[in-house]
């Protein structure tokens, strides 16, 4: 197992915040977590990236405690998106992308060939050139999306595994985007990168996940395959929503149609 | 080439004129050894008086401007510098109170108070507010302009009330330097000011080489400066030292000069850019030029008069930061 959580809590001033949560993730195996807001999703992909300590229970990246690792080695091991960030001061994109070469030793051959590859998996190549700040929140996100898939492709070694961990990688994404930036993980994937994503859109989640984690009030409610893991029954004690769940003919996962007749109804 | 030629003219002009070809005569003669009695003048003129404070000017020129990218960078702000948000308010406040209350509580003689017991505690005291600071503007790792600003209010005011206490229990004298200390000149050098600042000047440029990739990160901010390998605790604690040393040890020798710190880092990405690694060297070139060009102005225009440098540096300053707020403002 690449990450493997074992029964996280995280509390703050007495409030819990995740509890007893344990999962994992192995070689080229990508899992969503999937829940309401406020479920405790973030917090807890703060906790397998090292940045909060555990309350109880123990994060662990191939084996050993995230906690006992230095943040250069860290870096080189699991590469991280956070939401949306923007900059004070005018930095180009390609400055951006290549703040992920930090922990990269420069010599290695694979150091010169992580920005093309970053920037041509995030299609931000007509961007390359402009100053950060003038971005669209979608163009910005997908810039950070490069730097951290720059960052795991240059700190690439032989015999250590690698995790890239997302939060909400799409929120302010197009479409197009949206399945550009899924399958880039997946590429990765194939790789042999453990991916763990923060997603709100069911849809594309059942579209890319191997394994599916619901959470609701810090708590895992199931964690499943997407075809088992997103059924009315589930979504109905996830999400307080009721919908339909199709099949899709393209790939034979499942796809909800939210009812949407409910809007003037609430 | 700025640096040498403000260099030059700033050792050239002042009450007493030294000609640019002067200079290279008295170089010469140095050399050589053959001296005669008008010589004899300019030569003390330019070595005791004219040479430390050029040389001061060009420390701390270069040391604000490197301690304010430096500050900007941690409070990812580029409204941030040491002299705005009270660091500097903080260290004259502790000079003041050596000034007054140093004989009283410790035996020892006016120079070793003067030479010792003053650069640190105005060093204390700039580390103190940007600790303070520090803290009190930033939560869950982002720093909220307002509240870095407001508290820079408070914190000014706090000092300035202490500093008006101490000039109430002071006596002329030490009225007279307190009232130095807060408006800030380059007037008081010597040669041991000289010596005091140089290492720490060293230190703070040799340091800087390290912080630039980590306060570039920074900008990203202290999640994501994590998530790539940065080691953000030790940026932080090694930042604020350096403001804290910088701006304490330019209060020791010359008071508040305000700034300098925002408008030279400012210019500087303007014309090369953001990135940490040639903004700081950059900086500490181009502010060390412009601090000792102004000071030839502030003591050419009212001469024989010496115009406080702090007092010049804020004519300029404050409308330049007025301008970067409006600014900011549209672009918000």
């Amino acid at each position: 197992m690449i990450i493997e959580a074992e029964r996280l809590c995280y509390s703050v001033r007495g409030k819990t915040i995740v509890e007893n949560v344990s999962l994992s993730i192995d070689r080229g195996e990508l899992v969503v977590v999937l829940g309401p807001n406020g479920a405790g999703k973030t917090t807890l992909l703060r906790m397998l990236t090292g940045e909060y300590k555990p309350t109880f229970g123990v994060a662990r990246l191939s084996g050993t405690s995230i906690d006992t690792i230095a943040p250069i080695e860290l870096a080189r091991r699991r590469s991280v998106m956070t939401q949306a960030s923007h900059l004070m001061f005018p930095y180009s994109v390609l400055e951006v992308i290549g703040f992920g070469l930090h922990a990269a030793n420069q010599l290695a051959p694979q150091t010169a060939t992580a920005v093309e590859r970053a920037i041509d998996l995030a299609d931000v190549r007509h961007l390359i050139d402009r100053n950060y700040q003038t971005l669209s929140g979608g163009e910005q996100q997908r810039v950070q999306f490069a730097r951290a898939v720059c960052q795991i492709i240059a700190c690439r070694q032989e015999g250590i595994d690698q995790a890239l961990l997302l939060d909400e990688p799409t929120s302010n994404l197009d479409l197009k985007h949206q399945i550009m930036i899924m399958s880039a993980a997946r590429a990765l994937c194939r790789e042999g990168v453990a991916v763990c994503a923060v997603l709100h859109d069911v849809n594309l989640a059942a579209a890319c996940a191997d394994k599916i984690v619901m959470m609701k009030n810090g708590r895992v409610q199931q964690s499943a395959r997407p075809s088992e893991a997103i059924t009315p029954t589930t979504m109905r004690e996830t999400f307080d929503i009721d919908l339909t769940v199709l099949q899709s003919e393209a790939n034979a996962r499942p796809y909800i149609v939210p009812d949407y007749g409910a809007i003037g109804r609430f | 080439m700025l640096l040498v030629l403000s260099v030059v003219v700033a050792l050239a002009t002042g009450p007493v004129a030294i000609p640019v070809g002067r200079l290279l005569t008295l170089a010469v003669s140095w050399m050589t050894g053959e001296t005669d009695a008008s010589m004899a003048r300019d030569w003390l003129v330019l070595m005791n008086i004219r040479l430390p404070r050029v040389l001061l000017g060009l420390l701390l020129g270069g040391g604000l401007s490197v301690a304010g990218a430096i500050m900007q960078g941690l409070f990812r702000n580029p409204l941030a510098d040491p002299a705005i948000v009270g660091v500097s308010s903080g260290a004259a406040f502790a000079a003041a109170a050596t000034i007054v209350l140093g004989d009283r509580l410790l035996p020892l003689s006016p120079m070793v108070m003067q030479g010792f017991v003053l650069p640190f505690a105005a060093f204390l005291g700039s580390l103190l507010v940007a600790a303070a600071l520090y803290v009190i503007s930033t939560r869950d790792g982002q720093t909220s302009t307002t509240t870095m600003l407001l508290a820079g209010i408070a914190v000014s005011a706090l000092a300035a009330s202490g500093i008006g206490l101490l000039i109430y229990i002071s006596d002329d004298r030490q009225l007279r330097d307190i009232t130095f200390w807060t408006m800030g000149s380059l007037g008081g050098a010597n040669w041991w000011k000289v010596s005091i600042a140089v290492p720490v000047i060293i230190v703070l440029l040799g340091a800087s080489k390290f912080l630039a990739n980590g306060l570039n990160a920074l900008a990203l901010g202290e999640a994501a400066a994590f998530h790539i390998g940065h080691r953000v605790q030790l940026i932080k604690v090694a930042s604020i030292i350096l403001i804290g040393l910088t701006t304490g040890v330019g209060v020791a020798a010359a008071g508040v000069i305000s700034f300098v710190g925002i408008v030279v880092p400012h210019l500087v990405r303007l014309a090369i850019g953001p990135d940490y690694r040639s903004l700081l060297p950059i900086s500490a070139l181009l502010g060390a030029s412009l601090l000792v060009a102004a000071d030839a102005c502030a003591r050419t225009i009212v001469a024989p008069a010496d115009l406080p440098i702090g007092i010049l540096t804020a004519l300029v300053g404050a409308p330049f930061f007025l301008w970067l707020l409006l600014r900011r403002e549209r672009a918000i």
